[in-house]
């Protein structure tokens, strides 16, 4: 590298790559660029321009797995719709994980349209929020359906007002199927369809669930415009790549012409990195043929590009993905009583087939190992000299407090009882012979601490 | 400044807080909307956290809030801690900040709540946005069974596509296992922390000690007097500690003044009469015994005399009736002379033919009984052992509601308390049973069939 850059320069271009690598794009505030995704961008665009130009209302599907860029398509249309109609429609977004059943869902449609009123005309008076979820649906519905809309003739009696487009944007639209009448779903597809009264109204219903469609009641699988989109994660390495190089390399267009050399060189670098023999290549070929996450990959990113040196784009450490057993980390961290504990739970399960265990159990097996073990050395030591040997005896509350750590620390589990499907912990006979499972086996144990004696001495049975 | 080159106290984590620095610092850009931090116990994940954000604190550059999940118990009052935390942190004056803040009743209203103390401060402040908020949620997998971690960790991380108003915060979790989460495919940024080697630790509380402790002697000499003391006690009890910091610190806390005092009296350190050995020899019952690691919140003897001799016998008659098989009723208490003359006979018998192997019941869950078992069972144990008449069946029944109440004996199924159906369960171990039966002199182990 000849040219010297300007610090600040080197800088930009760090946090430029950085956003685009931060889960936070989709939160919809500025385009995000999407590999292969042109296709079905447009076709949203082009449902949601018809919704606000003509009138048109459409419900669409689009499904795919977590990370393929469902989120981020949608709001892309949306930005360019805003764009090209400024403040000529309303957007209302509800998400199944926040609102998980219906009642809620449509207290936050009405709260949410309170909102747009609030910004367009300021009157914090009127509310579509109602006490009960059933008023408040009325109240939404009869604005949607444009059979009555007291706040606008109240307010201008204008007739401009009326005809705001609203779009729905339903993120994990599969939460609302679970519902056996699924009335959220039945009303805003029914409006959706029949909307040319007043409302136009558009439904974008973002699911993972693939079979979604055949979940849905056949009353609203009826109003549903049969539109479905479907994302799938790249099926060649090479399109991965690409979608890999779009995430990390910088569009030269932001830029200003002082930084477009530099700009051009990073994203020159990267092709080449991601085309030959590179870290960067290891790491993306790994995710590819193991997970094929993108997500986990840009986390993995962040920090190399983090760390990187921008004069001669060395990235740093790229951290690993655990997705190892937990338990057995866990087994690795515990203290030798601990460890001793959870092989005495493991033979007695093996020894008495049995599938559950408790602290009495495991602690008989314990005490029997120990004090087997002592008397054999002592008799080796007596046949050597008069030396005996007094090991240390542990106490059964000191035992039990080990015990209560493996159930804290999850490797002892609780079985879940249900009564009339509450979960009921019915549990008697005091602590120490309340019945728990084992996470791990004897056999887990012995081949995790293979090069440690005195575990494989405990472990054979 | 860069705070990854910036002295941020944490010993043997920098691993961890270039990592951090890399998902959370805001002079790279927006934060990461939310992280995972996964780490056995006591392998410093909260202090690295605490002592990270409170940096970026005081430089102005976030506001920062803990909140520990494990006292909060459900999700309502996480959120609510969050919003209250959000209006402390803004410094917001609102009249009707709690009533705002109860409006919230779950995950449904939380966002709208949120997006309302947005609104009020951006018009407060006109138009101007706050610092990024970061809140560091503790142990929330630690919540009560019912109240589904998982799906208070999945909304909070997707709260930025929510509303744009809401893309300043940054939800941290510290858990122990993220699996029991469920939330591998959201693919957050993990942090992963490893436990501290034991010479770490005993590095880490060296310069706790060291610190704490005032001293009449020098501090080069100290430290190597605080460090063989950690070195000695530590190995001592190694194989229970492991490497839990947090299981140490009181047990150290606990033997310091035993070692530190001598030297504190003579105001010097003499070889052979108070350095850490000759304490050590010294007090070496002290140190075998296992009096620094439990603590004895009640004494071992329970106060059982005060029980009434029928009371007993009830609770003996219980435990009986749960770990007895009842096909062996007959021959255990049948008051037919031949049926029962061979109890014992068949009581060895059993013991030989068993394999040493086989598990006691007495160490399995009690099994259920019927009163009428209960019953009958006291009634042929009484009778043989006690001249004086028992308790007519209606004081019985109310002595029985007593132990009930109590805890003693357990019913199996609400409602129905004398009907044949309803099961009983007895709740008393067996070391309680054998005080109680040696009090009233009765040979229990005579009656139990392993």
């Amino acid at each position: 590298m000849t040219v010297s850059e300007p610090e600040q320069n080197l800088e930009l271009l760090r946090q430029r790559v950085l956003a685009n690598l931060s889960n936070r794009t989709s939160s919809g505030l500025v385009k995000v660029r999407l590999n292969n995704l042109e296709m079905e961008q447009v076709q949203i665009y082009k449902m949601l321009e018809n919704t606000i130009k003509f009138n048109e209302g459409k419900s669409c599907l689009v499904i795919g797995p977590r990370g393929s860029g469902k989120t981020t398509m949608v709001n892309n249309a949306l930005l360019d719709l805003q764009e090209r109609f400024p403040n000529m429609f309303y957007v209302i977004r509800i998400s199944g994980f926040y609102q998980s059943d219906d009642k809620s869902a449509i207290k936050e449609i009405a709260r949410q349209l309170d909102w747009h009123l609030l910004r367009h005309s300021g009157n914090w008076s009127v509310s579509f929020e109602r006490f009960s979820a059933n008023d408040t649906m009325n109240s939404v519905m009869s604005v949607l359906d444009g059979s009555q809309l007291m706040e606008g003739k109240d307010q201008n009696g204008d007739d401009d007002e009326m005809q705001m487009p609203i779009i729905f944007v339903i993120d994990e639209l599969d939460k609302y199927t679970n519902d056996a009448k699924q009335t959220l779903l039945y009303n805003l597809f029914d409006v959706a369809q029949s909307s040319s009264n007043s409302h136009a109204v558009a439904v974008i219903g973002l699911t993972t669930v693939t079979g979604v469609r055949e979940q849905l009641e056949k009353r609203v699988k009826s109003r549903f415009s049969q539109k479905v989109i479907q994302l799938t994660k790249p099926r060649q390495l090479a399109e991965f790549c690409d979608s890999v190089y779009c995430m990390i390399s910088v569009d030269p267009d932001d830029f200003e012409p002082s930084m477009l050399e530099l700009a051009q060189r990073y994203n020159s670098h990267m092709k080449t990195l991601l085309g030959g023999a590179s870290e960067l290549r290891k790491l993306v070929v790994r995710n590819f043929y193991t997970v094929k996450d993108l997500n986990i990959l840009k986390s993995q990113l962040t920090p190399y590009i983090a760390k990187m040196d921008m004069t001669t784009f060395s990235g740093g450490p790229i951290p690993l993905v655990n997705t190892n057993n937990r338990s057995f980390q866990i087994l690795a961290s515990l203290s030798e009583l601990e460890l001793k504990l959870v092989i005495c739970a493991g033979r007695q399960l093996l020894k008495n087939s049995m599938d559950q265990v408790n602290f009495n159990i495991a602690y008989e097996e314990f005490e029997r190992i120990s004090s087997s073990q002592t008397n054999t050395l002592n008799s080796q030591l007596q046949t050597m000299g008069r030396v005996k040997l007094d090991s240390a005896h542990h106490s059964r509350d000191l035992m039990l407090a080990c015990w209560e750590r493996l159930i804290y620390y999850g490797l002892l589990v609780e079985p879940i009882r249900q009564i009339n499907g509450i979960n009921s912990s019915f549990y008697t006979g005091g602590e120490s012979n309340k019945m728990f499972h084992l996470d791990v086996t004897v056999e887990d144990v012995a081949r995790l601490f293979r090069h440690t004696d005195w575990v494989t001495k405990w472990c054979r049975i | 400044m860069d705070p990854t080159t910036s002295p941020v106290d944490c010993r043997f984590r920098s691993y961890q807080l270039d990592l951090l620095a890399a998902y959370a610092n805001p002079e790279l850009g927006p934060m990461a909307p939310s992280m995972l931090v996964e780490g056995p116990s006591s392998s410093g994940k909260t202090y690295t956290l605490r002592r990270y954000f409170e940096r970026l604190q005081r430089n102005k550059q976030i506001l920062f809030s803990e909140i520990q999940c494990e006292y909060c118990l459900t999700r309502k009052t996480i959120l609510h801690t969050i919003l209250r935390n959000l209006i402390n942190l803004l410094d917001m004056n609102v009249q009707q900040s709690a009533e705002m803040i109860s409006k919230c009743d779950g995950l449904g209203t939380f966002v709208e709540v949120l997006k309302q103390i947005e609104h009020i401060y951006t018009t407060m402040c006109d138009g101007a946005r706050h610092l990024p908020v970061v809140f560091v949620l503790d142990r929330v997998e630690r919540l009560l069974p019912n109240e589904n971690s998982s799906e208070l960790c999945t909304a909070l991380s997707r709260a930025h596509e929510q509303s744009p108003a809401l893309n300043l915060f940054t939800f941290v979790y510290v858990v122990n296992r993220s699996d029991s989460l469920n939330i591998q495919t959201l693919a957050l940024p993990t942090i992963a922390f490893t436990s501290y080697s034991i010479n770490q630790i005993k590095d880490i509380l060296l310069d706790r000690l060291t610190e704490s402790g005032p001293s009449s002697l020098p501090p080069l000499q100290f430290r190597s007097f605080a460090r063989q003391f950690l070195d000695i006690i530590l190995d001592t009890y190694t194989s229970y500690f492991g490497t839990d910091i947090g299981l140490m610190i009181p047990v150290l806390a606990k033997l310091w003044p035993i070692f530190i005092n001598p030297v504190n009296e003579l105001g010097r350190i003499q070889n052979g009469t108070n350095d850490v050995l000759t304490t050590f020899q010294r007090n070496k019952s002290l140190l075998q015994s296992e009096l620094a690691l439990l603590d004895d919140l009640a004494s071992a003897d329970i106060p059982s005399s005060d029980l009434p001799k029928k009371t007993k016998y009830i609770l003996i008659a219980a435990y009986l009736a749960s770990y007895d098989d009842p096909k062996y009723d007959l021959i255990l208490f049948s008051k037919q002379r031949e049926a029962r003359s061979n109890r014992k006979v068949r009581h060895s018998k059993k013991k030989s033919t068993k394999s040493s192997d086989q598990l006691s019941s007495r160490m399995l869950s009690p099994q259920a009984f019927t009163l009428e078992r209960l019953l009958a069972i006291l009634h042929a144990i009484y009778d043989e052992n006690c001249d004086e008449p028992l308790l007519n069946d209606v004081e019985l029944l109310s002595e029985l509601a007593t132990l009930s109440t109590l805890k003693s004996i357990m019913k199996l199924k609400l409602g129905d308390t004398i009907g044949g159906g309803t099961k009983w369960k007895c709740n008393v171990n067996w070391s309680v049973i054998k005080k109680f039966s040696d009090e009233v002199g009765f040979e229990i182990e005579n009656f139990l069939i392993d």
